[in-house]
């Protein structure tokens, strides 16, 4: 007992470090994964705070690996982390921006329309709001 | 598309108050048809091919469908009787939807300022 860990300060930890900068690689990894297991809520959804908090550990983590062992190894890690993180972030707030300040707003009278179902029927806005609420919900499309 | 799944249960509401959920894409009706069957839809989902219906509404995303193709910005817009727009949501990036309850709960709050 005494032996290995006097062992463990002698010599430098290279496994461990490896490990900490594995597992810091982890956890950037799997920080947009986590983002899209919790979509459902709001919050997560419009700020990605569980991703980033995951990928920021995960950066903290592989840059500690590097202080403690600066291997070209470790630092790739860590380089990666930071692309991956970026990347990410970029995706979010960059690519994935929709335009801003489209749409009719509240108060304005629905333009009337005429479509076809995926059955060839066809609905007519007007016809259909005089009946009651009516909710349009326009999606991107399946492709 | 995934936004569509769950919306049944805000579709009865708005049957409660004598209304309707109507989902609206630019797919054709082909695709229209696989999302139905797939998701099991029980409420209408029109097919706004030639597109003028997203510029009716002001919602269009230019170029950012498949091959290039104008396509909708994902939008919630909630109409009463009289037309009029009472309560809009408009996307402000690709992942930014409302959740199933989050619908439900603003045709909730719109049928109870009714009564």
């Amino acid at each position: 007992m005494t032996t290995n860990e006097s062992n463990a300060h002698i010599h430098p930890q290279p496994k461990s470090s490896l490990v900490l900068g594995l597992v810091g690689l982890t956890l950037v990894v799997v920080g947009p994964f986590v983002y899209v297991l919790l979509l459902d809520v709001p919050i997560m959804r419009s700020t990605g705070l569980p991703a980033f908090l995951l990928m920021g550990l995960g950066v903290c983590l592989s840059a500690w690996a590097v202080l403690r062992d600066g291997r070209k190894k470790i630092k790739g890690m860590l380089a990666a982390n930071v692309v991956l993180t970026l990347t990410f972030a970029y995706a979010m707030f960059g690519y994935a921006q929709l335009p801003s300040g489209r749409g009719i707003v509240v108060g304005q009278i629905a333009p009337s329309f005429a479509l076809s179902d995926s059955q060839g029927r066809t609905v007519e806005l007007l016809d259909q709001a005089t009946r009651g609420p009516t909710l349009l919900v326009f999606y991107r499309g399946y492709w | 598309m995934s936004e569509l799944r769950g919306l049944g249960e805000v579709n009865d509401e708005l049957k409660r108050q004598g209304g309707r959920l109507l989902a609206i894409s630019t797919d054709p009706p082909v695709r229209t048809k696989k999302v139905v069957e797939k998701n099991r839809l029980e409420y209408p989902v029109l097919c706004d091919v030639d597109k003028t219906v997203i510029q009716a509404y002001g919602i269009v995303h230019e170029g950012a469908g498949p091959g290039g193709a104008d396509i909708a910005l994902p939008a919630n817009i909630l109409i009463d009787k009289n037309a009029e727009v009472v309560w809009t949501h408009i996307a402000s990036n690709i992942v930014d939807r409302l959740s199933p309850d989050e619908v439900l709960a603003q045709a909730k709050e719109f049928g109870s300022a009714l009564e």
